[in-house]
């Protein structure tokens, strides 16, 4: 059987024992075939967390998984490693013995918002550099699968920081079943004699996961569906007021803004970079496995890979108000067309020309990513002297662009 | 610009959505593009000569008071007919019931 087909078999296996979330569930297995993949899942309490959590894993690693939880006061030796005490009583020296957490392919954190910040640092010490530290000695982690999840309005949370849950790829959310799925599940707990993660069997082995991750890391996409993830991305990371280094965020920054009306101004803490990598590996995941990713396709994954990355001025539902930013930029993403800007864009990289500058000005005074690439052209026109700096946007707009968007241009 | 992949990227959407470029012109063609009018248009004109409605509707002073008459006065005219139906119901169910009383009475 090819691995693309295990791929599915391990979608479908799952699916057998976990009612609805079907787009959940499909994300998850999309999300596993790059190395050192994270997911969390985030649900209120009983909705299936953990049992979506192991099915995965256990799918994928068989027995070789260890389930860490963070509301059982687990401890840093536990998670990391602690003294082989015999070594240092007899013969004096410092030995470490790596936990099974460290060690095992499969990593599952369970209520990861009741972990204590002190095991949670080496937990996002593991997924950012492959690595733990211990007693002053360092072990290497190989590739694994990482499963976290927590009920965040659960009373007992610790306050994890923003960077930690930057780091895992996608965040699920589970939905509770509805009145038809309910019957659904009593019929497969009957089926399963109420054990449905250890009836689940190990679909493919992790060498075989590590082949497919190989396959979808060579996958070539096409220029136009990078760029697609690029834009999506940028159009909620640019600020023209640098909200990024800004002491003061949206909403007050954006007062008098030109752009108050646009996405950035919903947004008060943008995405890192780290979105793009983990939204650019679903894609590739999607191609290989599917044969094909469109634009569609990126905006529906971009709502597993995107909301718990970013902070929002104001949040009533973040879903449903990430899903009606989502809608504002494929309205934006349109209108770039209808307003020929790439296009513009293209000729004017080929060489300056009075006419399709006009109209790129016009263009970017409702862009700002487009913006940020015209001022980039704009500055090297400047040094080559086509160009005024009275003439430029930022001039006519009064614009105080920060200092790193004027690139230094260097003639070849 | 440095990036090879950008390039393709810009030179695809062109494609998608190309420019004529003329004599130091720049134009394109509009294609299955339906045009929302911004002019607002008249409410009469909707009504009576069955113009279609465009996003914004203007109307008089006295066209907006001769509509907020009409609906008031229809408004009354439907509380009265409202009365004469449960008059004619009442009136209709003594009339049955007569009727019945007397059937019986024959019988």
């Amino acid at each position: 059987m090819s691995l693309k087909n295990k791929i599915k078999d391990l979608e479908r296996e799952v699916k057998l024992r976990f009612v609805g979330n079907e787009e959940a569930i499909r994300i998850m297995v999309l999300n596993q075939l790059h190395p050192r993949s994270t997911t969390l899942i985030r649900a209120p309490r009983g909705v299936g967390k953990s049992t979506l959590m192991l099915l995965t894993l256990k799918g994928l690693c068989g027995d070789d998984l260890v389930v860490v939880s963070g509301a059982s006061e687990v401890k840093r030796g536990e998670v990391v490693g602690r003294l082989h005490i015999p070594s240092l009583e007899k013969e004096g020296i410092e030995r470490v013995l790596w936990a099974s957490f460290v060690k095992a392919r499969g990593k599952a954190l369970d209520e990861v918002n009741r972990l204590n910040p002190y095991t949670t640092a080496n937990i996002h010490h593991l997924m950012q550099f492959g690595e733990v530290w211990a007693y002053g000695q360092r072990t290497h982690v190989e590739d694994y699968i990482f499963v976290a999840n927590e009920n965040p309005m659960d009373a007992t949370s610790f306050v994890h920081s923003p960077p930690f849950y930057d780091r895992f790829d996608v965040c699920l959310f589970l939905s509770s079943l509805t009145l038809g799925e309910k019957f659904q599940l009593q019929e497969l707990l009957d089926r399963y004699s109420q054990d449905l993660v250890n009836s689940m069997p190990q679909v493919l082995s992790f060498e075989e996961l590590e082949e497919a991750r190989k396959e979808v890391a060579a996958v070539d996409l096409d220029p136009d569906l990078t760029g697609y993830v690029n834009l999506l991305v940028r159009d909620f990371q640019a600020c023209i007021r640098e909200k990024e280094r800004s002491e003061i965020k949206p909403p007050a920054l954006c007062e008098g803004c030109h752009f108050i009306r646009d996405i950035c101004g919903s947004i008060k803490e943008p995405l890192s970079e780290r979105a793009t990598v983990a939204l650019m590996h679903l894609v590739k995941a999607a191609a290989w496995l599917y044969g094909k990713c469109d634009l569609e396709d990126i905006f529906r994954m971009a709502l597993w890979v995107l909301p718990h990355r970013v902070i929002l001025v104001r949040t009533r539902n973040l879903l449903v108000d990430f899903q009606e930013l989502l809608g504002r930029e494929r309205i934006k993403m349109e209108d770039r067309n209808f307003r020929r800007e790439w296009a513009l864009l293209n000729e004017l990289v080929k060489g300056f020309s009075s006419g399709t500058y006009r109209l790129a000005k016009n263009a970017a005074v409702e862009d700002i990513a487009f913006a940020e690439e015209l001022i980039k052209l704009e500055d090297k026109w400047v040094q080559e002297g086509i160009l005024k700096r009275e003439e430029t946007l930022t001039t006519q707009m009064g614009w105080k662009t920060p200092v790193h968007w004027r690139t230094r241009y260097e003639p070849s | 610009m440095s990036s090879e992949k950008f390039r393709k990227f810009l030179e695809i959407q062109s494609r998608r959505s190309p420019l004529r470029i003329s004599e130091g012109k720049v134009s394109w063609e509009e294609k299955d593009v339906m045009t929302v009018s911004y002019k607002p248009s008249d409410f009469l004109e909707s009504v009576y000569l069955g113009k279609e409605l465009q996003n914004t509707v203007v109307m008089d002073r006295s066209v907006a008071a001769m509509l907020q008459h009409r609906l008031t006065e229809l408004e009354k005219e439907n509380g009265r007919l409202r009365k004469s139906i449960k008059i004619l119901k009442i009136a209709l169910g003594g009339v049955i019931v007569a009727s019945a009383l007397i059937l019986l009475a024959l019988l």
